[in-house]
């Protein structure tokens, strides 16, 4: 009976030691994955512990960040794309309530492709790398984090996504706390009659004799992307119900001219129409993409009934590509 | 009683389970400067060269230093063609810019910015050559933009799949490998510069898993207008007429590039799904003549005839670090001249050509 014990007791104390040393690997692992950290759920939650000198000479510590909203940039002063974000955000942000931190190293290349001095941000160019793995930011491209008053994570990318499409909108939620919302473009239950910019889809409906109508806005048009998904899915649904649906592709007259439309349609097989916005569609259409982002405004699908009803939206934020494909072939 | 055995099952678990996350933890290899090194050395024992092979001698290499305070260097240089005159032209995709150069290297003029207007890209990834245009696949905005011979906007046409890579040919039709989005969808697409999809053909590979990358390919055509589909995960080359019809299949015989295959069949059999070796890095047309890049150890670049005969070898053993992404070949006289992308540790295009090798007074080479 003891020497069972005691063979348990070994068991134990064995698990335990390679328990530890198990635990000691992961740490060690874990600070050497850099490179997928954009994939991973080794991304950053909260500003890291650090200290740095920055080119004025002045301690920049982490904690002096405490109850103000951070940015946080690492700059490679060759790449164009980091060069192009950091001056938008300085440009855009310097005024507003927000600390602007530059990780870089090579402050002199900075200084002259940004043209940015260090009055109103902090430039950190001592300790580039120690930071890049302190923020666990990959190696490969250049990235930004953005931190608000409690030091928490709203949001953080690769440089190379751009102002527009990237950080301008989480920005705007942080400091003016402005939130996009679909329902100012379109929402269902609406008559598609009453909306001033939606005359273009309004007189179809007027015109055509179908009981149907389904409509899909695409500032971006390839197989590739969300709105290769919404054609296929479209074509199947025109190609069954083609009496009694009707189905078109409006495309966003920035994105796209007259001309492209034929070889669009040549290249994608669609046999439905495919236009570009009116004026007033694309005036509207425009406008909220410049004041939020093109990702939110594009790959919209609704369904209209003859009335001019809408019945049903889709977009990509609202999570519910399946539930409006479902609800249209219910109708069928 | 009960409890106890309950108890040792937990502690044999526990030990089972630390014992064998410890090894797959020492399991794990760093690719360190030295771990590659040590690799590379080990490779190039085992992949000797062929007789006959041809070393490449470095001659010159460009943009310079100097220009950079001007604000021309590379940063993301990833495609590389000339025109009929033999200017250099390469796309960086870091930059949106596309990069003109003389065949010695003298910069000559940078082409569009950052943007989605006219003549304006977002990584813009191939350049393709006629007498009236230079035609470049501005890859993240979905088009095809056509510029004059001095680089002025001319016309532009949208496409509506993503492509890997793309030639034309003599007449004008544009050739696309498209990224596949379904099994049934083919290798090739033609389109006119007018962007109307003609017709498509080549039938991809079938594989259950990965079948998307597996079927990768990278083309070339030559003066007969022949179109030449080099797959990039096997060292495989399938020649098409113009219009489509299956000419002919070849392989690139090396051992470096049979042990890479034979990887890449393993990963294939445990159905996974990515992760495949590039065997084939860049294929490119010089008259009648294809030329097709491999990387590992060395820097080859394999000549082969219109009918699939495997001619030359040229090879250079640049330092560990170095990668080229992509290649040009020029002739000049007799003689052909080199210019390799360099893509790390920078951006820059070195320029070889091949070493003269000497015969010995009265005796054989």
């Amino acid at each position: 009976m003891r020497k069972i014990k005691e063979i348990f007791r070994f068991i134990i104390a064995f698990a335990i030691i390679i328990a530890v040393l198990i635990i000691i690997q992961l740490f060690k692992k874990g600070n050497n994955i850099i490179e997928s950290q954009f994939n991973s759920k080794k991304f950053i939650m909260k500003l890291p512990k650090f200290d740095s000198m920055d080119v004025r000479g002045k301690l920049v510590k982490s904690e002096n960040f405490k109850g103000k909203n951070l940015y946080v940039q690492f700059v490679d002063p060759l790449d164009f794309d980091d060069i192009d974000l950091i001056k938008k955000i300085y440009v855009n942000w310097k005024d507003e309530n927000l600390e602007i931190v530059v990780i870089t190293k090579d402050f002199e290349r900075f200084k002259a492709r940004s043209g940015i001095g260090t009055e109103d941000i902090i430039v950190l160019a001592n300790d580039y790398e120690k930071l890049k793995s302190k923020f666990n930011s990959p190696q490969c491209c250049g990235t930004y984090y953005l931190f608000n008053k409690s030091g928490r994570v709203i949001a953080a990318g690769k440089n190379v996504i751009g102002y527009e499409n990237g950080v301008k909108v989480f920005l705007k939620q942080l400091i003016r706390n402005e939130y996009f919302s679909m329902s100012n473009f379109i929402r269902a239950n609406e008559n598609i009659k009453n909306i001033e910019w939606f005359d273009q889809i309004a007189e179809i409906i007027e015109k055509e004799d179908k009981r149907y109508f389904i409509f899909s806005l695409f500032t971006s048009f390839c197989e590739s992307c969300l709105s290769g998904a919404i054609i296929n899915n479209l074509k199947k649904i025109y190609s069954k119900n083609k009496n009694f649906i009707y189905v078109m592709c409006i495309l966003n007259a920035d994105f796209h001219t007259k001309e492209d439309i034929e070889s669009l349609r040549s290249q994608s097989g669609i046999n439905f129409p495919i236009v570009i916005a009116d004026s007033l569609l694309n005036q509207k259409w425009v406008s909220l993409i410049h004041e939020f982002r093109e990702a939110d405004l594009t790959d919209i699908v609704f369904i209209v009934d003859k009335t001019g009803k809408i019945l049903k939206v889709y977009h990509r934020n609202c999570n519910c590509y399946k539930s409006f494909f479902d609800f249209v072939n219910s109708l069928i | 009683m009960k409890g106890a055995g309950l108890l040792r099952t937990i502690l044999i678990g526990i030990l089972i389970i630390n014992s064998s996350s410890l090894i797959m933890c020492q399991k794990q290899k760093t690719y360190d400067e030295e771990y590659q090194k040590k690799m590379r050395m080990k490779w190039l024992k085992e992949v000797p060269l062929p007789p006959n092979s041809i070393e490449l001698k470095f001659k010159y290499s460009f943009p310079s230093k100097d220009l950079e305070k001007k604000g021309i260097y590379l940063f993301g240089a990833n495609f590389i063609s000339n025109d009929f005159s033999g200017n250099i032209f390469v796309t960086d995709t870091r930059a949106h810019q596309i990069f003109k150069f003389a065949p010695s290297g003298r910069f000559l003029a940078k082409i569009g910015k950052k943007g989605q207007g006219p003549g304006e890209f977002s990584r813009p990834s191939l350049i393709m050559h006629t007498e009236d245009y230079i035609i470049v696949y501005d890859r993240g905005n979905y088009r095809i933009q056509f510029f004059d011979r001095n680089g002025n906007y001319v016309k532009s046409f949208k496409l509506y799949k993503t492509y890997f890579d793309m030639v034309i040919n003599k007449n004008g039709l544009i050739f696309a490998a498209p990224i596949l989005r379904t099994k049934k969808s083919f290798l090739i697409d033609v389109l006119t510069q007018d962007g109307k999809l003609l017709y498509s053909f080549g039938k991809p590979k079938d594989f259950k898993y990965g079948w998307i990358q597996l079927n990768f390919i990278k083309l070339a055509t030559n003066v007969k207008g022949e179109i030449f589909a080099a797959f990039i995960h096997f060292p495989i080359i399938r020649k098409y007429s113009p219009e489509g019809k299956f000419l002919a299949e070849f392989r690139v015989r090396h051992k470096a590039v049979d042990l890479a295959e034979k990887m890449n069949q393993t990963r294939i059999s445990k159905q996974m799904r990515t992760g495949f070796i590039a065997i084939i890095d860049g294929i490119k047309s010089l008259g009648n003549k294809i030329y097709i890049s491999h990387s590992a150890p060395r820097w080859k670049i394999f000549e082969f005839d219109s009918y699939g005969k495997q001619k030359r070898l040229y090879w250079h053993l640049p330092s560990w670090d170095v990668h080229y992404t992509d290649f040009l070949i020029q002739k000049k006289g007799n003689k052909k001249v080199f210019y390799f992308l360099q893509s790390t540790p920078e951006n820059k295009i070195c320029v070889f050509i091949p070493k003269i090798i000497k015969k010995p007074k009265g005796g054989k080479p």
